[in-house]
């Protein structure tokens, strides 16, 4: 446990000299939505941040030829996999939090239609999404390395987009439209629910990708 | 266990290139030197001990444990150097410390820093701002300040000028007063080990030529050189890196050939260099 | 006392064999005095710039061979002057010397007898009987 944490601190100091484009696009965001006075356009923001920071240990790492410090240090390569898929989990916490404060805040000086339920609901949804990304893009990059793979991680995420495009069109569909129905009215009763349940699937999924990606660094020639 | 690094039988297989049954022991207190030329296997034969590649078969040992099952508690007691810093290239040298302390149990703050010092890198610098000396020393630093009873260089020394691998070799040397340090060195600039290396093991092709001693191994060959007619078919068959020209040849043996020379042959020792060279001209190979 | 060691790698002479040399010569000039601690040899290998293996090999021989004596954990120990070995030490000299004035005699064409006369010629210079 004691080497994953370590790994997480190692990845953090990694992307801290590139903060900077980090910051660069939250301050956009907090103008935008100020402009705007619309909090979702905070959100979309947040998503790019997030697209951003996830790939950033894999090109700065492998711009670095850091692999090879990976190898020199006391680590296994598992605690290598667990350690960055900890780090994401570290920065989607942060994220949403910091995301929830930043949407109170605003909404409080600049008076924006603004919900803590429905901001809180909106995060879930979006790391889930997040979630699945990097469950699908991870074991690839771990695979063949960042540049190799690419473009064949980005196939993923257009898959996910085009679900969600498609989505409201298979909603109309009937049977699923009543489970949907049902399962609405549940979570409309349980609002806590609601907010943990993208979580803990996007959670499921990282666990699942995490194992996946272990067993496939673990055979990588480095 | 007086041997810090044992490689038995080992074997690893790619596409166009092959390490085959690599074997070679490194005693605790020495120095060893692992030569041949570019693409022999010297990297990929560093990369098996530290597991970035996994070997089809044969073992590998380190402070006596299995390489794989201890390889934690190995790498705590490992340095290692290459010929580029694996850091990130915008740390600030203070970075690559609060990045790399929480691995080591013996992480010495206070001698990191005083190498630094001694070595003249200023801490707040960025690691892309070094020259290529100053990030060979830089990686000397880190692998200094925990402790490492075994140090691996991977071509530390490529791209440096004499007075930078000279003052490396001081800080080796150093290094070395503790008996219980070893070092292995790889290299294709032999001329840095001719003097301070204990051991040598010469790769070529992915097959070890010879891993002894470097003083036998130096006694052991000779240069000879001599007339276009002095030798026969069969002495000239015996020869390594045979090579004729316009007015005599020259080449070289194994010492016990010499007395069946003809005398008017002259004989001079040879240099690491010079063996590397030969044994890659061709020509009868040890072994 | 001060004891200086100086090597050549281009003198041929493996540098193992030069250092003993060089540390005999010093026991037998009084510079070396015995008891005297030698050189560690993971220092000297440093100084010197040359590897262990042949430090140690040195100091090997110069054991065997009765010079000195190696306590663990301490270092090399100068062996009191041992008369015996002095001796034996100079009949090698005498016979390498001799062989190489044979070996030159024979590559400037000079028969044995004109070897001995010369032997006897300088012999007569020197005073020796």
């Amino acid at each position: 446990m004691n080497k994953v944490i370590s790994f997480i601190r190692l990845d953090l100091y990694t992307i801290k000299p590139y903060r900077k484009s980090l910051y660069f696009y939250m301050a956009l965001g907090l103008i935008m939505a100020i402009a705007f006075k619309s909090l979702s356009i905070l959100s979309s923001f947040f998503m790019v941040s997030l697209v951003l920071i996830m790939a950033y240990p894999f090109t700065i790492s492998e711009k670095n030829g850091m692999e090879t410090l990976y190898s020199t240090l006391s680590l296994r390569r598992k605690n290598v996999v667990i350690g960055r898929y900890g780090f994401v989990l570290f920065i989607e916490t942060i994220s949403i939090i910091y995301m929830s404060v930043v949407a109170a805040l605003l909404s409080t000086f600049f008076t924006i239609d603004f919900s803590m339920k429905e901001t809180l609901l909106t995060l879930s949804m979006l790391s889930m999404v997040f979630s699945f990304i990097i469950s699908l893009q991870y074991p690839f990059f771990f695979r063949f390395g960042y540049t190799k793979a690419r473009t064949l991680a980005n196939i993923p995420v257009f898959v996910i987009v085009l679900a969600l495009g498609i989505l409201p069109n298979l909603m109309e569909k009937s049977w699923i439209f009543q489970s949907w129905n049902t399962f609405s009215q549940v979570a409309e009763a349980n609002p806590i629910l609601l907010f943990f349940l993208p979580l803990a699937s996007g959670m499921l999924a990282l666990t699942v990708s995490c194992f996946i990606a272990c067993r496939l660094y673990g055979k990588r020639d480095l | 266990m007086s041997n810090i690094l044992e490689i038995k039988a080992v074997n690893k297989a790619f596409e166009k290139f092959s390490l085959q049954n690599i074997s070679f022991s490194l005693p605790k207190g020495y120095i060893m030197g692992f030569i041949g030329q570019n693409g022999a296997g010297k990297t990929t034969t560093i990369k098996l001990v530290l597991n970035m590649l996994t070997a089809d078969n044969g073992s590998i040992k380190v402070f006596g444990k299995d390489h794989l099952l201890y390889e934690q508690e190995i790498k705590e007691r490992i340095g290692v150097v290459m010929d580029y810093p694996f850091y990130v290239d915008e740390w600030s040298l203070s970075d690559v410390e609060r990045s790399l302390l929480p691995f080591y149990a013996k992480w010495d703050s206070k001698k990191y820093n005083y190498l630094l010092h001694q070595f003249s890198l200023d801490a707040k610098k960025k690691v892309k701002e070094l020259s290529r000396g100053m990030k060979m020393k830089l990686m000397i630093a880190v692998a200094l300040s925990h402790d490492a009873d075994l140090l691996i260089l991977d071509e530390p020394t490529s791209g440096l000028d004499a007075v930078a691998r000279n003052e490396l070799m001081d800080i080796l040397t150093s290094y070395m007063a503790d008996e219980n340090k070893c070092i292995l060195f790889s290299t294709h600039i032999t001329s840095d080990l001719e003097k301070i290396a204990d051991f040598i093991t010469f790769i070529d092709n992915g097959r070890i030529i010879y891993s002894d001693t470097k003083d036998d191994l130096l006694e052991n060959y000779l240069l000879i050189k001599g007339g276009l007619n002095q030798l026969n078919s069969e002495q000239k068959k015996q020869i390594i890196g045979y090579r004729e020209h316009s007015v005599g040849f020259d080449g070289l043996v194994e010492k016990s050939l010499v007395h069946s020379l003809p005398k008017s042959i002259i004989t001079e020792p040879s240099s690491l260099d010079e063996i590397v060279i030969r044994f890659n001209m061709g020509g009868k190979k040890h072994e | 006392m001060y004891l200086d060691i100086i090597i050549s790698n281009t003198a041929g002479i493996p540098i193992y064999e030069q250092i003993k040399e060089q540390i005999k010569a010093a026991i037998f000039s009084g510079e070396l005095i015995e008891g005297e601690l030698l050189p560690s040899i993971r220092q000297l290998a440093k100084d010197l710039q040359i590897s262990v293996i042949t430090t140690m090999r040195a100091y090997k021989d110069l054991e065997q061979e009765g010079f000195v004596v190696n306590v663990q954990g301490k270092g090399c120990y100068v062996q009191p002057k041992n008369p015996h070995l002095l001796r034996e030490q100079k009949f090698r000299e005498v016979e390498e010397n001799l062989l190489a004035a044979i070996n030159a005699a024979k590559l400037a064409k000079l028969s044995k007898s004109e070897l001995m006369d010369m032997l006897q010629f300088l012999s007569e210079e020197e005073g020796y009987e």
